[in-house]
């Protein structure tokens, strides 16, 4: 490494922690940037990929059945001879569809309902039982009850979903915010008189909205994850639209016939994952408390 | 002793229970933080109250403060007894007259709030100022009063040492022109270079602003510099109390008299440590 | 005190000093005080910092301390005394610290040491005493395990009962007044003045020939410091160990040493003899660490005397001549021209600054 790189670099590290350092903070720690840079690269490929391409995933051809991955099908064709390539591109839309989708959602709930059970005990007592009640049900269980009764579809997914890992969120937030609520600047504020909007809204807020975005971005994996595993058992994304779950349900039967029906599903979901998770990582050093003093 | 001129702050036999539950009834247990504490603060004066840990003096303060109320007793401020106000009535008028600094100066800012910030949004509670410009010139004028450059006001807390960060601290509660300053061990978390020069800023600062202060501290080479009146509290009992010149001259409890001679001396000559 | 002093290095003399320590026999303050305990030698610490820039964290530090003795290293926070003393065990991570100088203990080089052969030191030879007992002590073990496994560590011949006599012998000589009872319990059933002399006790059951204790006393009330000090002291009476006190406090510096290191920024900016020091100080900032501490007796004053500004970075003065220059009321073109060295006044008394001789007029004519 040369000196002028080593004297570049050495500034952000100075000047972190501002307020546009996190900015800064980001742009120097590697797995978030690669992270979030391949999450970027995937999701434009999902969306962009199938629609320039004006490809066909839903036409079924008999005669172009378990075809294995050549020029014109890179990865081949599944058991009704829809082209696999664009099966994966398009499930990987209605997977980030449906993870990004209940991230936000879950996201603002949880924020909202942790932020006011740290703020007033007596009801973040309730809302925390409530939380409690809602985590003793694996999520998945209480997915498919949510679809059992609102029928099917992939709105029914996400909302099902939202409500399984707002309790998450919550409590990720709830406890960030108590710890601030004994930061005796929290003290100094309600001295001052100020109510509790200013107190929750223009000051814990700062400090906690880093905790919560690592938060929100593993809830985004795992939506993922568990959004799979429901489509693989039938309860998810309902066919003939494509999801990497209900890709692999398909190809199970064909598993020692056509290995690139289960192959390629399964490793892009595996790799969606791993990236999300690899820039939850770096955001998670990037917020790290221990830098803050 | 009471016939100083009439004092800003009266309190008044204060008692303060803390109660433990327990999940059954041989679990609770009661913890008398304060017992029959009373005393004046008279205006323009500086009133140390000294003492161990654990023996009372920072839940005093926030009683004062009105952050916690007592078990029972009262608290007067200029003839007001405003134990029982309400929060409202406590915002309108009480806690603009009484204000705070912490020990720990890292704690008593917002990690991530500019301290210029920090000392805008004080004015914008109290309702000082018309407009944000006006606002961050009190703030400027504040900051450069206490010592620090109005560059700085742009900083972050973290950018600053503690000792800059305890004048930021002392800043942002004197914007508000409270009558009263309660000051918990806020100068002994500094080192003694830096400690010496914001006891010289809280001196000069007390004449400018007709100041009374509350000094909390368990530093009595402090109070004997800084304070008027001491009161010497032991477990939630005040047990001794009089001017600096009384408590020091002439202590009349053995706790006091242990207390000061508790302190190292910084003269080798004289020796402290004879048996063991 | 014993007559002769030691080489002086102050003018620059340092007699090489082979292990002699082996064969003394136990007994204290004999010919044997001649040679030193531990000597710090031109000691440099660096920390690994972003992307492989190392900064120095103490530079050209240089002491020694001689058996019996209590050195105090004084000095404002982020001075470097508590890496210097860190340094003496290699406590600091090894892979992103580089020392350079020497640290000779009892005849052996520090930083030659095996990783067994510091373990053995640690805990056995050298004891170490931290700021806040509570993190150092395990919360799910009572006091009396904690003890044995610390003599189990190093001595592994003892009988049950002799390890049981040992600790209760450590907890007395640390001031419990009932260790049995202390031993059965757990930490969070102790107060602090408690837990800081178990913690003592710890350091003490291995018979330490040396025993560092960095800022000891801080966290305390001072009724209970008082009486701490007391015990820190009768131990090196009772059983001639040398102690190295880090502190913040001159009061305690006063009582409690006989000799003193004054740091700034790194480096050691006065040493004396503790009378000396306070009779004579010399370097303008222990003058100025003196004169700021409000005084207990005598005139109250209007104000207080201060250094002025504050203690700046490390980075912003390495290099360029006297660290001290720029809160300095005596400083002078000639400070900042080159690095300053220790300049010697007396015996064993030496300060890093170049206008001694000025400074001296100086407060002639102030006073």
């Amino acid at each position: 490494m040369t000196e002028a790189t080593a004297v570049t670099h050495n500034k952000p590290a100075k000047t972190r922690r501002g307020s546009n350092s996190w900015w800064n903070a980001v742009l120097s720690s590697p797995s978030t940037m690669i992270g979030g840079g391949l999450l970027l690269l995937i999701a434009l490929a999902c969306v962009l990929v199938p629609w320039l391409g004006n490809m066909d995933g839903y036409t079924t051809n008999t005669s172009a059945m378990l075809l294995s991955p050549s020029a014109g099908h890179p990865m081949g064709t599944d058991n009704v001879g829809r082209d696999t390539f664009t099966r994966v591109l398009l499930g990987g839309k209605a997977s980030l569809t449906v993870g990004i989708s209940v991230a936000a959602i879950s996201g603002v709930i949880g924020f909202v309902v942790g932020l006011y059970a740290a703020y007033y005990p007596k009801i973040g007592y309730l809302l925390m039982r409530i939380c409690d009640g809602l985590m003793a049900f694996p999520a998945i269980l209480f997915a498919i009850v949510f679809i059992g009764s609102f029928g099917q579809s992939t709105r029914s997914v996400v909302l099902a979903l939202s409500i399984v890992f707002v309790p998450m969120v919550a409590r990720v937030v709830r406890s960030a915010t108590m710890t601030n609520m004994n930061e005796n600047y929290v003290q100094v504020l309600v001295n001052l008189g100020s109510g509790s909007f200013r107190i929750l809204w223009k000051n814990i807020v700062l400090n906690v909205i880093g905790a919560w975005i690592v938060e929100v971005t593993f809830v985004f994996a795992d939506a993922i994850l568990v959004e799979a595993a429901m489509s693989f058992i039938g309860a998810g994304i309902p066919q003939p639209q494509a999801s990497w779950g209900n890709m692999l349900y398909d190809s199970r039967t064909y598993i020692y016939s056509a290995w690139w029906m289960t192959v390629f599903p399964g490793v892009a979901l595996a790799l969606t994952v791993f990236v999300i998770n690899m820039f939850g990582d770096g955001l998670r050093e990037v917020f790290d408390p221990k830098r803050r003093r | 002793m009471t016939n100083q001129e009439n004092p800003i702050l009266q309190v008044n036999s204060i008692y303060k229970d803390f109660i433990s539950r327990g999940l059954t009834r041989k679990g609770a247990s009661v913890f008398h933080a304060l017992q029959n504490v009373s005393f004046e603060l008279a205006g323009k004066q500086t009133y140390a109250l000294v003492g161990e840990s654990g023996s009372g003096k920072s839940t005093t303060g926030r009683i004062i403060c009105a952050l916690e109320k007592p078990t029972t007793g009262s608290i007067v401020f200029e003839g007001n007894n405003y134990t029982d106000y309400s929060p409202s009535l406590l915002r309108e008028r009480i806690r603009g007259n009484i204000q705070m600094v912490f020990q720990d100066p890292f704690s008593a800012l917002n990690p991530r709030k500019a301290v210029g910030n920090a000392i805008v949004e004080a004015l914008e509670i109290q309702k000082i100022g018309d407009s944000r410009s006006d606002r961050l010139d009190m703030a400027v004028d504040m900051i450069e009063r206490v010592g620090l450059s109005s560059k700085q006001i742009d900083r972050f807390p973290h950018q600053f040492s503690g000792g800059q960060l305890q004048r930021v601290n002392i800043a942002r509660a004197l914007v508000v022109r409270p009558k009263i300053l309660i000051l918990d061990e806020s100068v002994s978390a500094l080192d003694v270079s830096v400690q010496a020069q914001v006891l010289n800023l809280l001196q000069d600062l007390k004449e400018e602003f007709s100041l009374s202060y509350l000094f909390i501290t368990h530093d009595l080479s402090v109070v004997r510099f800084i304070a008027d009146r001491i009161g010497v509290l032991r477990k939630g009992e005040l047990v001794e109390e009089g001017t600096v010149e009384q408590i020091f001259g002439n202590p009349r409890t053995d706790y006091t008299r242990n207390l000061l001679g508790s302190i190292p001396l910084p003269d080798p000559r004289r020796h402290q440590l004879m048996a063991a | 005190m014993t007559g002769i002093a030691e080489a002086t290095r102050i003018g620059g003399s340092v007699d090489a000093h082979k292990g002699t320590g082996e064969d003394m026999p136990d007994g204290r303050q004999d010919s044997g005080a001649m040679s030193a305990m531990l000597e710090v030698r031109d000691l440099v610490v660096s920390f690994q910092g972003a992307k492989k820039s190392w900064n120095n964290a103490v530079e050209g530090v240089d002491f020694s301390v001689r058996q019996g003795e209590i050195l105090g290293i004084v000095g404002e926070s982020s001075c470097g005394k508590s890496v210097t003393s860190f340094s003496i065990m290699r406590l600091h991570n090894e892979r992103s610290t580089k020392y350079q100088g020497s640290i000779t203990f009892d005849g052996s080089d520090i930083f030659s040491l095996s990783p067994k052969q510091l373990r053995e030191l640690r805990g056995g030879d050298i004891g170490f005493i931290f700021q806040n007992p509570m993190s150092s002590l395990n919360p799910l073990m009572t006091i009396g395990q904690q003890l044995r496994e610390t003599v189990h560590a190093h001595q592994t011949s003892l009988g049950k009962e002799e390890v049981e006599a040992s600790c209760i012998e450590a907890l007395e000589d640390a001031g419990s007044d009932d260790p049995k009872a202390w031993m059965e319990r757990y930490p969070y059933q102790l107060s602090g003045g408690m837990l800081q002399r178990v913690v003592i006790g710890i350091a003490l059951i291995n018979h330490p020939k040396l025993l560092i204790a960095d800022e000891p006393t801080t966290a305390l009330d001072v009724t209970i410091q008082m009486q701490l000090l007391k015990v820190l002291r009768g131990l090196r009476d009772k059983r001639g160990m040398s102690i190295i006190l880090i502190t913040h406090d001159m009061g305690v510096v006063a009582q409690m040493c006989d000799r003193v290191e004054v740091m700034y920024l790194g480096q050691i900016v006065e040493s004396a003899p503790v009378d000396e020091l306070f009779a004579h100080p010399r370097h303008p900032y222990t003058q100025g660490l003196l004169a700021a501490t409000p005084p207990l007796d005598g005139d109250r004053p209007e104000r207080l005397s201060t250094i002025p500004g504050s203690v700046p970075q490390l980075s912003e003065v390495a290099g360029s001549g006297c660290r001290f220059a720029s809160r300095c009321p005596f400083v002078a073109d000639e400070c900042r021209k080159s690095v300053i060295d220790m300049q010697s006044i007396a015996e064993r008394h030496g300060a890093r600054c170049i206008r001694l001789a000025e400074i001296g007029e100086f407060r002639k004519v102030a006073s």
